[in-house]
């Protein structure tokens, strides 16, 4: 296969994953009366799964980053009793704006990326898909919709709970080292500018739907054996790091200009 | 699973609302939120050192350490390196704290620990910053505010902050130097009542002087006219002697009149008050200004580098501006008042006003330059300031002094002009004289004229010397008014000899009338016939008889 055909495998590949997502998200806001409860009890589920499921492990990695990163401010050694203009720029920089939102996009690719390529693909592999078509089942609004919905919205709160997480570990942190929580907080919000947050939602929202897309669209896109799950799974989660960091370049190269 | 998706609906719920939650806290908390619905003022500022000033960096007010608004764009003016800032500020605190009088700083705070802010001060007048219309909505869509670090921003500064501690050195100086320039061009001033006593010295007499002038040259007109009609024995008479001796009164008054304006001119009080007071205004800048910079030199002077200096030094330029403008405006007033007496003194002014308009631009650039040397080292500075404001100021004083004293030499010149127009009508009228009276009387005449003569090589010796006036001063002129009134004092008795003259004259005219009457009579008896009227004599007799 020479270089021009897995280029335009390649870009078929993308233009199918977006056609996959714009399908999904305008069947979930424009057929909500098509078994609308279904649907519903799927995204929840998704949500359930991807969010309140991985809590512990997005607890841990945000308590881990706010160690971390406050340990290393710390280490400066600036002046003692307060939080330097610096360190404050750098606790919002690092951990709101930038590592935040990638570490959530790292852990949902690992933990519900994969999980849900490995369903889809088990469907695919069983025909379930043909025999829900054959039944009249729309399977993108049953089954690819729920799924890309639930986990954007997870991945945004996730990222949510991951941030606030760090900044109250680095809190603490700075207290243990004489650093009041009043000094603390106000120099954070200080230094916090709604640019900030409003980029860092703007990457979990882009991660969210990079994710849940490949994600099925590698499960769902070609009839499958069951040997190529494990297969579909690694392509999948390639794919998912990949694009999650070119977004993350683009989104903050944009940012800075 | 039913219950299990139930209970994850709640859980899921809870999930999502907390995240939300944890949203809106961090936008009230960064005060972006109430940012994002708050109505909105923009305002623009001209700063020139903006080194770590980006969009987004808080507007604050300066007394109340409250953030208000955040700067949305900085660019660049192209004008001198300066930067435009934009800025918005929520318009309940805009409303609220600014006011006509408020100043914006740029901070870039404490190294480190501070953050860069806009600081705005809260205005102390009553007016609004913002002009709002009938619908109570601002009429500009940006809003100018001056910074401190332009001049506007540092007149406003001065007036708030040194209103309580008092004039500082620099403003005291400034302030003198306002003074004296007021002075110097107040119509109340010394240099205008000065001028005002040299028109009423100079206007007057010259008035006199030509008004007599002309009546003796209509006079003279008027005698010759008669003389050249032949009426010789008509005139020649006691009428003729007393306006002679009456022409030459006034002309003895006129001469004297001159001699006393030439001499109030260089001798009174006008060139010297003038003098003196041009001297005492370059002492006192002189002295306010080397007063000024050794206080400066002796405080901090990193502090007033930074705070006072450049300020400073800055309305020093202005003032100085100012100052060259008040000048321009007094020449353009001694211009008014000299084009009354000759046009010649319209060039000069014209001139005078190139010359000043040179010398303001070579003073900014000088101060310029003074303000880029001000960035140098400390002593730099010490000797830029010492050497370059009291030349500058020097060179300004110099420039006044240069320019009025050729203007007054001018009117001397002009006076001198005069008394030489004078001599000369008298020249002619005594070579008329001469050719009237005949040849016993040319020679007194020309003994007269050589006199006169004598008389206008000595004006022309003033005129000559009047370019030089303000340099040699009084011994000159005094000595050509010494010759003048030398010369004045041999006139009358040169008018006695003119009176022995025509005396002379009236005898031998007599003689001449006594001879021509013998002279019909032998006639008559010599032709028996009746004596036949001479043409221009018959009745004159009658005449001489009634006068």
């Amino acid at each position: 296969m020479n270089i021009l055909t897995r280029l335009y495998n390649s870009l078929k590949e993308i233009i199918e994953t977006i056609n996959l997502m714009f399908n999904a998200i305008v069947s979930f806001f424009t057929r909500w009366y098509t078994g609308g409860l279904i649907v519903f009890e799927a995204t929840i589920d998704q949500i359930w799964f991807t969010g309140i499921k991985g809590m512990h492990v997005i607890g841990m990695a945000g308590i881990g980053l706010g160690l971390i990163v406050s340990t290393i401010l710390l280490s400066f050694g600036l002046p003692v009793n307060i939080v330097t203009s610096m360190q404050g720029q750098i606790l919002t920089l690092v951990i709101i704006r930038e590592l935040g939102p990638l570490l959530t996009a790292l852990i949902i690719i690992s933990r519900s990326g994969t999980a849900i390529t490995t369903e889809i693909g088990n469907m695919n592999a069983n025909k379930e898909f043909d025999a829900l078509t054959s039944m009249g089942i729309d399977v993108i609004h049953f089954v690819v919709s729920p799924r890309i919905i639930g986990m954007v919205i997870a991945v945004i709160s996730l990222n949510i709970y991951l941030c606030f997480l760090s900044v109250i570990t680095s809190a603490v942190v700075f207290n243990f080292n004489n650093v009041s929580y009043n000094i603390f907080f106000n120099s954070f919000f200080d230094n916090l500018e709604f640019s900030s947050v409003f980029i860092t939602l703007i990457k979990a929202i882009g991660f969210g739907f990079i994710i849940s897309s490949i994600s099925c669209y590698q499960g769902y896109r070609k009839p499958l054996t069951f040997t190529d799950v494990p297969r579909v799974l690694t392509k999948s989660t390639g794919k998912c790091i990949i694009w999650c960091f070119l977004y993350y370049a683009f989104i903050t190269i944009l940012s800075y200009l | 699973m039913n219950f299990k998706l139930k209970h994850a609906n709640k859980l899921v719920a809870v999930f999502i609302l907390i995240a939300i939650l944890i949203i809106i806290a961090t936008m009230v908390f960064t005060g972006d939120i109430t940012e994002l619905f708050s109505e909105k003022y923009y305002f623009t500022s001209i700063f020139k050192d903006t080194s770590g000033l980006s969009p987004g960096i808080p507007v604050k007010l300066i007394d109340l350490d409250l953030e208000i608004g955040k700067v949305d764009n900085v660019e660049s003016n192209n004008v001198r390196g300066q930067v435009k800032v934009e800025y918005s500020v929520i318009r309940s605190y805009a409303d609220r704290y600014l006011k006509k009088d408020s100043v914006v700083f740029y901070s870039e705070g404490v190294p480190i620990v501070g953050k860069a802010n806009l600081l705005l001060t809260i205005g102390e007048e009553t007016q609004s910053l913002i002009p709002l219309n009938k619908k109570n909505e601002p009429i500009l869509k940006e809003i100018y505010i001056p910074s401190n670090q332009t001049r506007e921003g540092e007149v406003i500064l001065t007036k708030t902050f040194y209103k309580e501690e008092g004039e500082d050195p620099i403003t005291s100086s400034i302030n003198n130097i306002n003074q004296l320039t007021t002075e110097l061009a107040s119509p109340e001033g010394s240099v205008f009542q000065t001028l005002a006593n040299i028109e009423e010295l100079t206007n007057p007499s010259r008035s006199e002087l030509l008004r007599t002038t002309n009546k003796l040259i209509s006079d003279i007109a008027d005698l010759t006219e008669k003389l050249n009609r032949g009426d010789v024995r008509g005139l020649i008479g006691q009428p003729v002697y007393r306006e002679i001796l009456e022409i030459l009164e006034e002309i003895k008054g006129t001469i004297t009149d001159v001699r006393v304006t030439t001499l109030d001119i260089v001798n009174n009080e006008t060139l010297a008050s003038l003098n003196n007071m041009i001297n005492e205004q370059n002492k006192n800048v002189s002295s306010l200004i080397n007063e000024s910079v050794k206080e400066l030199i002796d405080r901090d002077i990193k502090i007033l580098l930074n705070e006072q200096i450049s300020p400073a030094i800055e309305e020093v330029t202005s003032s100085v501006d100012e100052v060259s403008t008040e000048v321009e405006n007094l020449l353009y007033t001694v211009n008014g008042f000299v084009a009354n007496t000759t046009t010649t003194l319209d060039d000069l002014v014209n001139r005078t006003s190139e010359r000043v308009d040179v010398i303001t631009e070579e003073v900014s650039d000088s101060i310029l330059d003074t303000l880029q040397g001000v960035t140098g080292t400390i002593d730099e500075l010490e000797e830029t300031l010492l050497t370059e404001i009291v030349t500058l100021l020097e060179e300004l004083t110099n420039t006044l002094s240069d320019n009025l004293n050729p203007a007054i030499g001018e009117i001397t010149e002009d006076v001198v002009v005069s008394i030489d127009t004078i001599t000369k009508g008298l020249t002619e009228t005594v070579y008329e004289l001469q050719l009237v009276i005949g040849e016993e009387a040319k020679t007194v005449v020309k003994s007269l004229s050589v006199k006169i003569l004598n008389i206008i090589d000595t004006l022309d010796k003033i005129s000559a010397t009047a370019g030089d006036i303000l340099e040699e001063r009084a011994p000159e002129i005094s000595d050509a008014i010494k010759s003048l009134s030398d010369t004045m004092k041999e006139l009358p008795e040169l008018i006695d000899n003119l009176n022995t003259v025509l005396n002379t004259a009236d005898l031998t005219l007599r003689r001449v009338d006594l001879i021509l009457e013998k002279l019909d009579s032998i006639l008559a008896n010599v032709s028996g016939e009746e004596t036949l009227p001479i043409p221009g004599r018959t009745g004159q007799g009658s005449q001489r008889g009634d006068d």
